[in-house]
């Protein structure tokens, strides 16, 4: 059992207990209101450094959280990583090529997941156990399974965890032009009637990024020597290198990802759980149009229709598929609300400015690490989007609707489909997901 | 039929599984594969049934027949459909999963993977000896090992695959864990150095495993106790817990604890929350007591936690207010607590919604009260409303009625405005503008025209705010009724600009000379606004401004994308401002047309090379015109270079959005002479690729794949004309009619910047004439017609989007035209109007001319030739041109 820095810091105080009860402000930076005691401050590593573990948003570094390691199994993301860290902020970042070496690394505290989505589970589970907490790129897994275990890894070791998508509780909510927030009290006012339907589509400003698709029958080629490509794949089945396979395009590949519903399906279904109030549970039903599709390349799609048990919908529509004319976002028997939170309800901004907020939500991620509070997107509802967009993959899959029990969590007689549920992974990573 | 099929299967089940025989419809094994194989990728569910049922219907040896394809992806598409397929069909499933076990027993090392796969979504009992058999080859076992774990029958064969040991431990070992085969313990024990087995043993062990994960993981050994504990080994488990309790690893302290909170009676679990909740680690001391709360229920949880809560450290006791807030319990402490000060407690009440507590601390001025209010999750504006007249003046309440829109409550917000008293004053303009509604617009219509400096925004907005909910024509009445007797009219601008309606725009444009009345312009919502931007921004001081909102109005609401490219290309012409630019070409990047594509790309080498980017970027991938490869090819490059500098994440996404774009492309196929042309001495105008033998309007006349595009509109600016002029010359050229009702024309001889119907030797006529626009055309207007002068013979046009040749042959006085081989016109123009181009009295009338005009330009000697644009759709290529003279000089 490795030991966690603050357990080790704890134990070094012992011996210069004087040093630990200096008030904060001789320790140094003298008058700095930024500074930050070396026992307050975070630390994170980061597994995967290409291009979103490299982006201004994540390749950062600042007093209240040190970025300190990276890892990444293309040495060449990871010398850029290591490079870029002196550049930008002066860090000698530990480089590691096994991620398990950053997961058990004492001087971690918050494990960054930028990988492809296939190993997250994995990853997330094992920092869990590690003690860590956990910082997990969109989407949450790749399977239903590989999610119900990392709630129970990161509930049994009492672990912080965040999905990073945020637009329930942050940003312009794409062509929406507004919050999530105001949607949200407008929806739970019954003001718009209830069931609601929610249309995301090019026709109310959303798109599907259908150049996430992959390619079939590629020819494989040599490895690049930078890459160890059998731990890229990790639980993956094996199959021949090719270079769409990895980096900026897997996620065409049924192995990795769902293409663009995989990649922009949490990002946008996460905040309609939240304003239809579905986060505690999952749609009942799911129909699928679609080309049929390859068994390895994942292709396009014209609309996947979810159905929860009130009878409320999410419509996704696909690019080049979406609805003629004015289109409303969301649609109930009393309202409809369009782009730019146009709404057919009369001086509807006041209407909700009266009526009740929805509960205060924690968001700062770093505050709910110091202060052991869940955070506002965490593993259970993180859990419960990514299973609506893999409802929702299996069905694309396959070619056919799909009926949900959303107690159990698998599909009603459909063994096809259940077997989507949980797929069989490589060794040694199966047994690392138990 | 019956006595085929029944010959068929005892073929199948005895002889040696050739397919010897035909279907009913006398199709053999390889045509029934080859036609299903045709029908793939199916469209939808619905057109996959037929191919997939006939694969389904010969399975046991369709399969094996189709797999000798892979891996041709056609092939890939037939199995994993047809696994997909029969997958819900019970009687179906079992055959295509012998077909598949015979296909790989059959197949290369290389595709085994791709049909094992397929069958490990449909394997049942059957297929347990072919999965164990492929458990073995370490390429196939992942799948092989992970498909036996979803059969339930395959317990046994999974423990004889550990027994003997060969497979990949580690997958044994998951398997027996996901399974629960416990009796695989003794097994995995004598494997417990190698990875992976001590996780299953967690799952799976019993007191056996006990020693070797406490001393090798303790991890494993906390999931240990919870098999154990649920197995009823309660005291073992327990006993276990209480040590790891005490580790030094938070996560595994909060395992440990979780199992004695969940394995023992609530009455021996409860006092574990005193200890939880003194816990110094704070993560420990948290995720527990959460832990406590969903296993022994808040409420009893709650009142533990309330006797011991005077002696926990502050940080203690604010973890444990804030889980009684989430939890909805402790009331009595959180009120004790928040009265006192404690901001935790504060926020716990919040989320209790004790309005009361809280709406008496804001009022004394308590800012983590008035946070807490903001975000309250119930109806507080009844007691809000109790509290607020109760302390009039109150800045943190009125704040409070604001944002709930209490507008009750504006009268004492006015009365703070009107105070002497500076700091209430300043108060009163905070909290006034949200408290307004259209019952106090003319008090706060005084206040505004009243006001001095500084005051005057916050009361603009206030007024605003208060006539906000009339329609618009009630808006502007209100507002211009002010203006009409105010001191300071053009305080109330803003007011007008937010009626939106088109009588502000008049009023604000008549003013435009203040700079208010400008600002007001640019914030009206309104397309009638756009003219007057446009004007204004020649001379005043906030030309980018202007012309920005000029946009954004054009991009809101000119539906026509041609007229909307033009006005933002006009207003683009007018400014280099960078942030302007990049605006401007926000908005052509949501034109999905040619013309907008090109218009971004000019901007690629540009201060605003960013923005042209990302617009080039969508337009590509968003048209569904045409773009000549060469100029989409450039300007992608471009882009893609542009997104690579700057390099971050969404930069990735686009660079690879463009090589999709670009791999799905083809250049342009460039003319070449034929031979017999080229002989000949012909010359090409146009190969495909640009327009360097031409001038004039070379934006109506577009090079794209391969073709003019010509998009030109009626006049002598709507003209292409050759660089050289000719006299007499045979002219070859193809086109297209990409519409219906295409007008344009050959000028013959042309000067430039006239019509060449007149002033030309003559216009040979290109015309759609079967449109039914043309239902009235004169014979000397339809195709080939020298216009006005000879009419052609009608010829009947092919259809939409398909080529015609045309040879245009003029010597002397002489005009020929053939098109796709057919002469239509062959006339000698000077005998058709008897020597007569215009009317011999000098009148506009000429009597010798078929329509009656004058043609002065007929008898011209040399001239240009050109094309004569009136309107949009029209392809031509392939031009190309013999110069008659200066054969004659050779």
């Amino acid at each position: 059992m490795s030991e966690t820095r603050r357990s080790f810091l704890k134990k070094a105080g012992a011996g210069v207990a004087a040093f630990t009860i200096l008030p904060r402000h001789v320790l140094g930076a003298m008058g700095n209101p930024k500074y930050v005691a070396p026992s307050d401050q975070l630390t994170r590593g980061i597994i995967g450094v290409g291009g979103i573990g490299m982006s201004g948003l994540h390749f950062v570094s600042d007093e209240r959280c040190r970025l300190v390691s990276v890892c990444d199994v293309d040495q060449n993301h990871l010398d850029r990583a290591v490079r870029t860290g002196k550049e930008r902020f002066g860090e000698q970042l530990k480089a590691y090529h096994d991620w398990r070496d950053l997961v058990h690394d004492p001087n971690v505290d918050i494990v960054h997941i930028a990988t492809p989505s296939h190993w997250h589970g994995i990853m997330a589970v094992e920092a869990a156990r590690a003690g860590k907490d956990i910082f997990c790129e969109k989407p949450m897994t790749r399977t239903i399974a590989e999610g119900e275990k990392v709630v129970k890894a990161v509930r049994d070791n009492g672990r912080i965890f965040r999905l990073d998508t945020w637009f329930r509780f942050k940003d312009t909510f794409y062509g929406l032009g507004t919050t999530v927030e105001p949607l949200k009290k407008l929806v739970s006012s019954g003001l718009l009637g209830w069931p609601l339907t929610v249309r995301i589509s090019g026709a109310t400003g959303f798109t599907w990024k259908f150049f996430w698709t992959g390619k079939e029958n590629l020819v494989p080629q040599p490895v690049p020597k930078e890459l160890d490509y059998d731990m890229w794949l990790g639980p993956a089945p094996y199959k021949p290198y090719h270079p769409h396979r990895v980096h900026q395009t897997f996620r065409g590949y049924w192995d990795y990802e769902s293409g663009g519903l995989g990649d922009m399906g949490q990002h946008y279904i996460d905040p309609v759980q939240y304003i239809l109030g579905k986060d505690d549970t999952y749609p009942v039903r799911v129909d699928v149009d679609a080309p049929q599709q390859h068994p390895d390349a994942v292709g396009t799609w014209r609309s996947i229709t979810y159905t929860y048990a009130d009878g409320c919908r999410i419509i996704l529509e696909g690019e080049g598929y979406e609805s003629k004319g004015k289109v409303p976002y969301i649609e109930g028997p009393l309202g409809k609300v369009y782009k730019g939170f146009e709404c057919t309800i009369p001086n509807v901004m006041d209407k909700i400015a009266e009526l009740p907020d929805p509960a205060p939500r924690n968001t700062d991620f770093l505050d709910c690490v110091k202060n052991r509070r869940h955070f506002a997107l965490d593993e259970i509802i993180g859990h419960h989007s990514a299973t609506v967009v893999n409802i929702g993959a299996c069905a694309l899959r396959l070619g056919r609707s799909l009926d949900f029990d959303p107690v159990t969590c698998r599909f009603i007689g459909d063994d096809a489909a259940n077997r989507l549920i949980d797929q069989p992974m490589r060794a040694p990573w199966a047994s690392m997901i138990l | 039929m019956k006595k085929i099929v029944t010959i068929f299967a005892g073929l199948v089940l005895s002889a040696g599984l050739v397919f010897a025989q035909q279907d009913a419809r006398q199709r053999t094994i390889d045509t029934i594969v080859a036609d299903a194989l045709a029908q793939l990728p199916a469209r939808d569910a619905e057109a996959r049934v037929e191919p997939l049922a006939d694969l389904a219907k010969w399975a046991p040896v369709s399969v094996p027949q189709t797999a000798k394809l892979l891996p041709q992806s056609l092939a890939e598409y037939a199995l994993d459909g047809l696994v997909t397929y029969v997958s819900d069909k019970l009687d179906r499933k079992a055959a295509v999963a012998e077909g598949l076990r015979r296909a790989i027993a059959e197949a290369p090392a290389s595709n085994k993977q791709f049909l094992l796969a397929c069958l490990s979504r449909i394997a049942g009992p059957a297929d347990i000896d072919c999965l164990s058999a492929c458990a073995a080859d370490p390429a196939l076992a992942s799948t092989a090992i992970g498909t036996l774990v979803a059969i339930p029958e395959a317990e046994d064969a999974i423990m004889a695959l550990i027994g003997k040991g060969e497979a990949d431990h580690s997958l044994l070992a998951s398997a027996a864990a996901k399974c629960g085969l416990r009796q695989a313990e003794p097994v995995l024990l004598s494997w417990n150095a190698e990875p992976g087995v001590l996780e299953a043993l967690g799952v799976i062990g019993s007191e056996a495993s006990a020693p070797v994960l406490k001393a090798q993981s303790p991890v494993d050994y906390a999931r240990l106790l919870q098999t154990l504990a649920a197995d009823g080994k309660t005291a073992v488990a327990l006993k276990g817990a209480k040590e790891l309790v005490k580790s030094e690893n938070a996560a595994i302290r909060t395992a440990a604890t979780n199992l004695l909170l969940s394995a023992q009676p609530s009455k021996k679990a409860l006092p574990l929350v005193d200890k939880i909740i003194a816990d110094p680690d704070r993560s420990y001391r948290v995720a527990c007591l959460s832990e406590a709360g969903k296993v022994l229920g808040a409420e009893a949880v709650a009142s533990r936690a309330s006797k011991r809560f005077k002696k926990l450290s502050p940080e203690a006791a604010g973890d444990v207010l804030y889980w009684a807030g989430c939890n909805g319990v402790m009331g009595e402490t959180v009120r004790a607590e928040a009265l006192a000060g404690s901001e935790d407690a504060i926020e716990a009440a919040g989320r209790l919604g004790q309005t009361d507590v809280l709406l008496g601390l804001a009022a004394e001025g308590n800012k983590a009260a008035y946070k807490a209010l903001e975000r309250i999750p119930g109806d507080i504006r009844p007691e809000l409303l109790k509290y607020a007249e109760a302390n009039p003046g109150n800045e943190n309440l009125l704040a409070l009625a604001g944002s709930r829109r209490l507008t009750d409550l504006a009268p004492q917000a006015i009365e703070m405005v009107k105070s002497d008293d500076a700091s209430v004053k300043a108060a009163g303009l905070r909290v006034l503008p949200a408290l307004c509604d259209a019952k106090v617009a003319a008090p706060v219509a005084a206040l505004l025209d009243d006001a001095s400096g500084s005051d005057v925004a916050a009361l603009q907005q206030a007024y605003s705010n208060a006539i906000r909910n009339l329609d618009g024509a009630g808006q502007y009445s209100e507002a211009a009724a002010r203006i009409r007797t105010a001191v300071n009219p053009e305080r109330f601008y803003p007011a007008l600009a937010q009626s939106g309606s088109a009588d502000a725009v008049a009023k604000l444009a008549a003013n435009a000379a203040r700079p208010e009345a400008r600002q007001a312009l640019m914030a009206i919502d309104n397309p009638s606004a756009a003219p007057e931007l446009l004007r204004l921004s020649k001379t005043a001081p906030e030309k980018n401004a202007l012309l920005s909102r000029y946009v954004e109005l054009v991009s809101t609401y000119e539906s026509d994308l041609d007229k909307r490219r033009v006005d933002i290309a006009n207003a683009l012409s007018r400014s280099d401002d960078a942030d302007f630019r990049g605006k401007a070409l926000g908005a052509v990047a949501k034109i999905p047309t040619m013309k907008a594509f090109l218009l971004a790309g000019k901007y690629l080498d540009s201060n605003a090379a960013y923005p042209a980017a990302a617009a080039v970027r969508t337009i590509a991938a968003k048209t569904n015109e045409e773009i000549d490869y060469a100029r989409y090819k450039e300007y992608l490059e471009k882009a893609k270079a542009i997104y690579a500098a700057r390099g971050g994440a969404d930069d990735g996404y686009s660079i690879d959005q463009i090589n999709g774009l670009l791999a799905d492309a083809e250049p342009s196929p460039i003319f070449v002479l034929p031979a017999d042309e080229a002989a000949q001495g012909f010359e090409i105008l146009f190969d495909g690729t640009n327009l360097d033998k031409w001038q004039g309007d070379k934006e109506g006349y577009t090079p794209v794949n391969g073709a003019i595009y010509v998009s030109a509109g009626y006049g002598a600016t709507g003209n292409l004309y050759t660089i050289k002029e000719y006299r007499n010359f045979v002219f070859r050229f193809e086109f297209c009619f990409v519409r219906e009702g295409i007008n344009n024309g050959v000028g013959i001889r042309t000067p430039m910047g006239v019509d060449a119907a007149f002033d030309a030797m003559c216009e040979c006529q290109i015309l759609d004439h079967d449109a039914p626009m043309y239902a009235g055309l004169h014979d000397y207007q339809v195709h080939g017609s020298a216009y006005g002068i000879v009419p052609a013979k009608r010829l009947v046009h092919k259809p939409l989007g398909e080529w015609s040749t045309e040879e245009i042959r003029v010597e002397g006085d002489r005009i020929k035209c053939t098109v796709n081989g057919e002469v239509i016109l062959d006339a000698d123009l000077r005998k058709a109007c008897k020597g007569h181009a215009v009317a011999p009295d000098g009148s506009n009338h000429n009597p010798y001319m078929i329509d009656g005009r004058n043609h002065p330009g007929l008898f011209r000697e040399r001239g240009y030739i050109s094309f004569c644009g009136h309107g949009d759709g029209l392809k031509l290529r392939n031009i190309r041109v013999l110069d008659l003279e200066k054969k004659k000089k050779k």
